[in-house]
């Protein structure tokens, strides 16, 4: 029988706990044991960005992480976005600029662009393209991402979160 | 992928031939060997250690002798299957003499299929390489001593 | 300017329709609140995976489960064993011998791809279900494989299904115009061999299957993201032993598909099949390496082309034979090989077209209804082909296009194959787009570049988008195919309290379909989008679905639309009946606004709920004749008809969308690496019902498009058919660094054929596999090379230069 092991860490400010193998990758510890289906899985080598949480402050693949490294960690997933039913100025500015279709890269997207825009509240296009180099997008071509991240950049900056 | 080789061993032909013609001396030269079964005195089992990058696991193979034309020619054909992937391996060896010792001149055919083939296939030439030289630096090291 | 009205009956101005309004879709999206397959949960469920085989090619001896069997968390496993229990072999679509070839959702006997599955386990958690694909043992006896179209035509090749007798799974010859004459009449002729590659539409949703048998009720439930799983109920239906009455299909949200969710009706087979055996449900994600090899690709083509030509660039005609390497089973093919006749001869107005069409399979993956299918193939070996009639005439390859485009004039056009083009303007369309990319200055600055050492070339295309098809073309291939026409159901119904509600046989995966709806139904209704709720997902016992239902082949806002329009005249139809009655007016006098009926140029009016009261509540007071209830289902049939079989031609399509791109590029001669440099496209497809969506849908196909032609390519080895590419790490997904910016454009040329004036707009046809092969050529004619590969990366390009040089 493989070894279970119990691991405690915060969730969208929530403290959760759950029980994971060694080889347990953390998004599906999110996913499956912690029933947060909002991120994705969309490959199995740490490409495309589906899987992008924020652990401990830093954008992470969360298929690249093992259950167990998150143990006491602090992680925000797209489902702590929005507070209270409000959107945050991020997912309003994808909204409104169509930069989704299928929606299913977009939590790694949003995720990407939060961490973007809170380390450099003023990016160049340039600076957008490479923060968000590590998420796929196959519907969008990317055009109306990068739209809806300089809005959003906009929108942070006239006083959102 | 072939390759093909030649060995210039300090050992004469008869030696060498006993040699590399019993399964547990070979077996000797296999790769972080985990386990030997010799089911007859032309086949045998190994399961072995082996891998391409971070592409690693156990494989089992079976190795069957054939066409032994002691001391002179001998063919090797082994399959070998595990973490998602297959190998099969046509090796012919060829002994002649040389002044002090004998050549052994080697030709290999192996076909890669599954995980490793598709995954592992820039490194796998390299890695295929590697594991053919080892081998037979082995087996020289072994007979002369 | 008139104002641009609904339709003609319903004469109110578009109030919704052609706004770009946010969609209804996103705000689950955006929160993470989607619903996709994998994110289903169902109480005892488990989980499945496959074995699959590492051979190309290769007898099965013997398949040893016991071992995996006995490890604890192992439910159930299936073999070919089951398989053959459960499923008689898919129905082929194609005449004799060929009809023969059997096709089961597992390899049987032999395996015939690198990736085919050959065992499915079901187990308590996934990890331990992989765990006992390694403990199950297969002996398998390696063939030869076949791994190249011209090599599988060669009478000593190995044959990929030993039934058929033959690799060539289907051949025939359309003779369209007077080829010989044509040819005979030509200045010059022009000949080239072209080959386009294998890629595919790599969504970053993979395949997923949940399957749920209810021992109680006997029903089985399946969720998939199959695009259209209704129609592949025909397959289904006809292949598995289970009564059909008793399956209900769910697809809920789908992340992407383009085209490659299609052939997944093997897997909603064996995933249910495992439910069956195990007795609880079972649930599958296909994991991207499996995406790759197994997930569909394609259609791979080779074409061996003649142009007959007149000096100054007019085109008399073409002749083309084509091998399409089809993969392993021909699934929906070859459909894929006969797909040409939705356009023949392209944007292009020459008569004379001769199709000499082969479909073969090989051992590699089988080829899907990838986007653009079957059209992307043959429009890029068209303008490959009148590139080089310039270049060999010595004229400038646009100006030899525009000379050849069918006139807006000619409007509705009808092509050789009968296929007729509904509306637009392409000349127009690339002068603009040329115009968008400042293509006069660069050119003049060309020559200059070129001085320096600087590859920098530039080229534009235009592809057509033929949308809403007739199925009757697959009876070109085998006139005994009892399928033809097109057709959607939609159902829709004002609840009590006047609220709307529709149901639409669709199968959305970024389409919006929610909104684009909600948008017709509330100018139809006098209502905002806000107030008509379109039920997300599809469910086969909740939305009306025919046998064509689903969301492919570009043509939603047609046919989708067609059936939403036609529900929505008819309930509005039934609420005046009664409005009328209430109100003491004829139904002519009566207007929809605001939530209410009124009296046209008066201050009487009921309100919905007052009606809708009279029909759920209250119906001793409808009127006489009127049923009670508001529901109404309505299917669209698409005004086709049946094939001339002894001409070969039919009209195949009813929409013409089309883009117009062009671009400029440079190539680094020490390298190959090709930089774009400026990127334009016009679009135009028809009249927009949400021009947000469209253009999202334009930027997405053009990426897909550069995708193609310079960093995707399925690549199998040589000897063995191994999937080369088989990660992201090979299979080359572009990322934000490599699509540049695009500039868009459009026009609206509306079409005649339908209500509203929409075409299908979603595939796009991935116009850059013409418009950068053009400007590869054009940066590199200095040297004289010619592109005749649909991929061109880096080491092809290096290589082209290398022998130029020499």
């Amino acid at each position: 029988m493989v070894e279970k092991r119990k691991i405690k860490l915060t969730v969208n400010g929530v403290e959760m706990e759950g029980e994971a193998e060694p080889r347990t990758l953390l998004v599906h510890f999110i996913r499956d044991t912690l029933g947060l289906t909002g991120t994705h899985i969309g490959c199995d080598t740490g490409h495309c960005g589906c899987c992008t949480i924020i652990m401990n402050g830093v954008s992470v693949k969360s298929c690249m992480v093992l259950a167990y490294q998150a143990e006491g960690a602090n992680i925000l997933t797209i489902e702590g976005l929005a507070k209270e039913g409000k959107l945050h100025p991020i997912q309003e500015a994808f909204w409104e600029n169509h930069g989704l279709q299928c929606g299913y890269c977009t939590p790694g997207q949003i995720m990407s662009t939060y961490f973007l825009l809170n380390r450099n509240p003023k990016p160049t296009e340039e600076d957008i393209r490479r923060g968000l180099e590590g998420n796929y997008c196959r519907c969008t071509g990317y055009i109306n991402i990068i739209k809806s991240v300089k809005a959003a950049a906009e929108k942070m900056a006239k006083g959102g979160s | 992928m072939h390759f093909e080789g030649n060995f210039d061993i300090k050992a004469p032909r008869q030696k060498v031939w006993d040699f590399i013609s019993i399964p547990n001396n070979l077996a000797k030269c296999l790769p972080d060997l985990q386990k030997l079964e010799v089911a007859a005195p032309d086949r045998f089992k190994a399961t072995i250690k082996a891998g391409v990058g971070f592409v690693k696991g156990t494989f089992n193979f079976e190795f069957t002798m054939l066409d032994m034309q002691p001391p002179t020619h001998a063919k090797l054909s082994a399959h070998g299957s595990g973490t998602g992937s297959t190998v099969d391996l046509e090796t012919a060896i060829d002994l002649s003499d040389l002044p002090d010792g004998t050549r052994m001149a080697w030709k290999a055919d192996a076909k890669v299929g599954g995980l490793i083939a598709s995954v592992g296939q820039r490194l796998l030439e390299g890695a295929a390489q590697k594991l053919v030289n080892n081998l037979f630096t082995c087996l020289k090291k072994q007979l002369e001593g | 300017m008139a104002e641009a009205i609904l339709s003609k009956e319903i004469p109110v101005p578009r109030k919704w329709v052609g706004t770009p309004i946010k969609t209804k879709e996103a705000p689950r999206l955006i929160t993470g609140r989607g619903r996709f397959v994998d994110d289903i949960k169902i109480p005892n469920l488990l989980y499945a995976t496959f074995l699959r085989s590492p051979y190309a090619h290769a007898k099965i001896k013997r398949i040893d489960t016991s071992k995996a069997e006995k490890l604890p968390g192992v439910v159930a496993i299936v073999t070919q064993e089951d398989v053959l229990k459960w499923c008689k072999p898919y129905p082929q679509i194609v005449p004799p011998p060929a009809d023969k070839l059997l096709d089961y959702p597992i390899a049987v006997d032999k395996v015939r791809f690198a990736g085919e599955p050959v065992a499915a386990v079901a187990a308590t958690e996934r990890a331990i279900a992989e765990d006992a694909c390694e403990l199950i043992e297969v002996e398998y006896e390696p063939l030869p494989p076949v791994l190249d179209a011209e090599e599988a035509l060669k009478p000593d090749a190995p044959l990929v299904h030993e039934e058929v007798g033959t690799n060539l799974a289907w051949h025939e010859v359309f003779d369209y115009g007077d080829v010989d004459k044509a040819f005979a009449e030509a200045d010059k002729v022009i000949s080239l061999k072209l080959h386009h590659h294998r890629y595919g539409g790599a969504p970053t949703e993979t395949h997923a299957v949940v399957a749920d048998y209810d021992k109680g009720t006997g029903v089985l439930t399946i969720y998939c993201n199959n695009q259209m799983p209704m129609f592949c109920m025909a397959l289904i239906g006809l292949s598995f032993n289970f009564p059909t009455d008793k399956i209900r299909i769910i697809t809920p949200d789908i992340g992407g598909g383009f085209g490659s969710k299609i052939l997944s009706y093997t897997y909603m087979m064996l995933i249910s099949i495992l439910a069956l055996k195990a007795g609880r449900p079972v649930k599958w994600m296909e994991d991207r390496r499996e995406y790759l090899a197994a997930g569909t690709h394609c259609n791979e083509a080779t074409f061996y082309v003649e142009a007959a030509v007149k000096k100054d660039g007019t085109i008399l005609g073409i002749k083309a034979k084509t091998l399409h390497d089809v993969g392993a089973y021909l699934r929906y093919e070859p459909v894929g090989a006969l797909l040409w006749i939705q356009v023949s001869s392209g944007p292009y107005r020459f008569k004379n077209l001769r199709m000499d069409v082969n479909a073969l399979v090989t051992n590699k993956g089988p080829v899907a209804p990838i986007r653009g299918y079957g059209r992307i193939q043959h429009l890029w070996m068209l303008e490959r082909t009148v590139e080089q009639v310039a270049r060999q005439l010595s004229l400038d390859p646009i100006e030899v296009k525009l000379k050849n485009y069918v006139r807006p004039e000619e409007m509705p056009y009808v092509a050789p194959s009968g296929a007729t083009y509904d509306s637009g303007d392409y000349s127009t369309a690339l002068k603009k787009a040329l115009q968008m990319i400042n293509y006069e200055a660069w050119r003049k600055k060309q020559k200059e570049l070129w001085k320096q050492g600087r590859y920098i070339g530039i080229g534009a295309a235009l592809f057509q988008d033929s949308g809403t098809n007739n199925f009757a073309q697959v009876r070109l291939i085998y006139k005994n195919n009892p399928f033809s026409g097109n057709s959607r159901m939609a159902e829709m119904w004002m609840d009590e309290f006047g609220r709307i509600i529709v149901a639409v046989g669709s199968n959305p995966h970024g389409q919006n379909h929610e909104t684009v709806v909600s948008q017709v139904v509330a100018d139809v209704f006098g209502v905002t989008p806000d107030d008509v709720f379109v039920v997300p997902g599809f469910d086969s016992w909740v939305h009306g679905w025919t046998g064509h239902a689903g969301t492919y082949a570009s043509q939603f806002a047609v046919s989708g639309i067609g059936a939403v329009f036609g529900a929505a005249k008819k309930l509005r139809e039934k609420i005046a009946t009664i409005a009328a009655h209430m109100l003491k007016a004829k139904p002519e006098e009566l207007v929809f606004k605001d939530g209410k009926v009124w009296v046209k140029g008066t201050d009487r009016s009921v309100a919905f709920w007052q009606v809708a009261n009279l029909a759920y509540r209250n119906n001793l007071e409808l009127p006489e004749g009127v049923e009670p209830g508001l529901r109404v289902v309505y299917a669209w049939k698409g005004p086709f008809k049946l094939p001339d079989m002894k001409k070969k031609t039919l009209n195949a399509t009813l929409t013409y969308s089309y883009q117009a791109h062009a671009c400029v590029v440079e190539v680094d001669p020490e390298t190959g690496k090709v930089k774009i440099l400026d990127y334009a496209v016009v679009d135009d497809c028809g009249v927009p019902i949400n021009p947000g969506i469209v253009e999202g849908q334009v930027h997405g196909s053009a990426m897909n498009g550069i995708a193609a032609a310079l960093y995707e390519e399925y690549v199998y080895s040589k000897d063995t058919g191994q999937l080369l590419s088989s990660t992201f790490m090979d299979y080359l997904f572009p990322t934000t660094l490599e699509i540049p910016d695009i500039k868009v454009d459009h026009m609206i040329s509306p079409s005649p054929f339908t209500e509203l004036g929409t075409k299908g707009v979603g595939e796009g046809s991935l116009v850059p596999l013409g418009s950068i092969a053009g400007a590869i050529e054009d940066a590199l004619s200095p040297l004289g090379v010619v592109i005749t590969d649909s991929h061109n990366p880096p080491e092809r390009i290096y290589r082209m230069i290398k022998a130029a040089k020499k």
